[in-house]
């Protein structure tokens, strides 16, 4: 489970990781290495490629840890948000696909936008809490999500492919939003 | 904030639909060029929106990465392998042990072989033994002063065999029908001289199913001796012997 290496305290890592400790990446990589590299394998299907991004991750934002609020920051989104845009990039890039309306540019991964919010969920309690809430989502709703984080389409891509008018797609896409919103952030 | 031409109903969500590229291009292009400017909403709305919408990547199933990524990657930041000085430690001690083994299996193959080959050595000295004993029995039955004495024939059960005796070389005796020695007992062989003096012992023997091979070395006198006599006598033998006497194979009835 990614909940068991979803533990300890953030501002103390991150604040290692802003005195460049090179303990803490070792605890960077052991607290988020399985969550971070299973997501960027279910973006790009393929484990060499998928180690490749990770490895990229992972020392982008060892690179870039210093800008980091120790008491404020939330490395796991951040973290995840390079990681989804890493493999997005690199599907759109072996598609031979210009950077689309996609939330992957450099700017989406400015630390400052990474702050604990009054939500101050552990992840292993956020893991949980969004998996409850996909649960209840019905096909339609979960496969407009899935292809969207995981595969980077925008709703226009989406109702191409699944062969559906763009309006239910939006719908699709809205009512899964406002199902998984009100669940996490309720729960 | 309202982005141009964003369906009302898309408001609400508008983070969220940025955050997952979701929006229209002209739609994106605006809340980027906001975040950019530093609007206070736009990022305060987006911060609440990654929390959830970077929590999918939790629906991905788990997977494991190599060992190889964690080490290129601490490799790559310059950081210590940790685990790595216990891991080869590990390794080592499970080699060392690996090693033992063997060498142990080695050892016990090799002494057992050892063993195997002194057991060979021995069965080749006891041949050799045996070869050479054959060949001297052969050579002494084979000399022509050699002189065969028969005893115990027409007996009703009595021990019978056959005496050789040869004035260089001593006497062989060959005896069969013996009875079983007593625990604690064995054979003895006595020359007995002519004229009424007192045996001479002449070597002890064993004999196995009744049957008894002796052959008393040394340089003897065939005219001297009367008979030759064997009797059942305690293990270390006897200066004298005990009555009753099994058989006697008289010489001069040859």
């Amino acid at each position: 489970m990614f909940a068991a290496v979803l533990t300890g305290s953030d501002s103390e890592l991150i604040e290692r990781l802003r005195r460049r400790d090179p303990d803490a990446m070792s605890d960077l990589y052991d607290r988020y290495g399985r969550v971070v590299y299973s997501v960027i394998l279910r973006i790009v299907r393929n484990a060499a490629v998928a180690e490749e991004l990770s490895q990229e991750a992972f020392l982008r934002a060892w690179n870039r840890a210093e800008g980091f609020d120790a008491d404020r920051g939330r490395i796991a989104p951040w973290l995840l948000t390079i990681a989804r845009n890493r493999a997005i990039d690199y599907l759109r890039s072996t598609a031979g696909q210009q950077q689309a309306n996609t939330f992957e540019l450099v700017s989406s991964e400015r630390v400052t936008l990474f702050v604990q919010t009054e939500d101050r969920m552990l992840e292993q309690e956020q893991a949980h809490r969004i998996r409850a809430a996909f649960s209840k989502l019905n096909e339609n709703q979960r496969q407009v999500l899935e292809l969207a984080y995981f595969e980077g389409l925008s709703q226009s891509e989406m109702a191409e492919k699944l062969g559906q008018p763009l309006g239910t797609v939006k719908t699709w896409v809205r009512t899964a939003l406002t199902t998984l919103r009100e669940s996490f952030h309720v729960a | 904030m309202s982005p141009n031409n964003l369906d009302p109903q898309d408001q609400d969500l508008l983070y969220e639909l940025f955050a997952l590229g979701l929006l229209e291009p002209e739609q994106m292009a605006e809340v980027r060029a906001r975040l950019e400017a530093g609007d206070a909403e736009a990022i305060e709305g987006l911060r609440h929106a990654t929390v959830l919408t970077s929590s999918l990547a939790y629906v991905a199933p788990e997977s494991k990465p190599s060992s190889k990524l964690r080490r290129r990657l601490m490799l790559a930041a310059g950081a210590p392998e940790r685990g790595f000085g216990w891991a080869w430690i590990g390794g080592l001690a499970a080699t060392c042990a690996a090693l033992l083994v063997i060498t142990f299996n080695m050892r016990e193959d090799v002494g057992n072989r050892e063993a195997q080959i002194a057991q060979l050595q021995s069965r080749l000295v006891a041949s050799e033994a045996l070869v050479a004993q054959a060949r001297d029995l052969y050579d002494f039955l084979r000399q022509p002063s050699t002189i065969t004495v028969k005893f115990g024939d027409n007996q009703p059960a009595p021990p019978k065999g056959q005496v050789f005796l040869n004035r260089d070389r001593g006497v062989l005796l060959f005896a069969g029908n013996l009875p079983a020695m007593p625990a604690g007992k064995i054979f003895e062989m006595w020359f007995v001289p002519k004229g009424g003096g007192a045996p001479i012992p002449a070597g002890l023997f064993r004999a196995q199913d009744g049957q008894g091979v002796h052959f008393q070395r040394g340089a003897i006198d065939p005219a001297s001796i009367a008979a030759i006599a064997v009797t059942l006598e305690p293990e270390a033998g006897s200066t004298s012997p005990t009555l009753p006497i099994l058989f006697a194979a008289p010489v001069g009835a040859e």
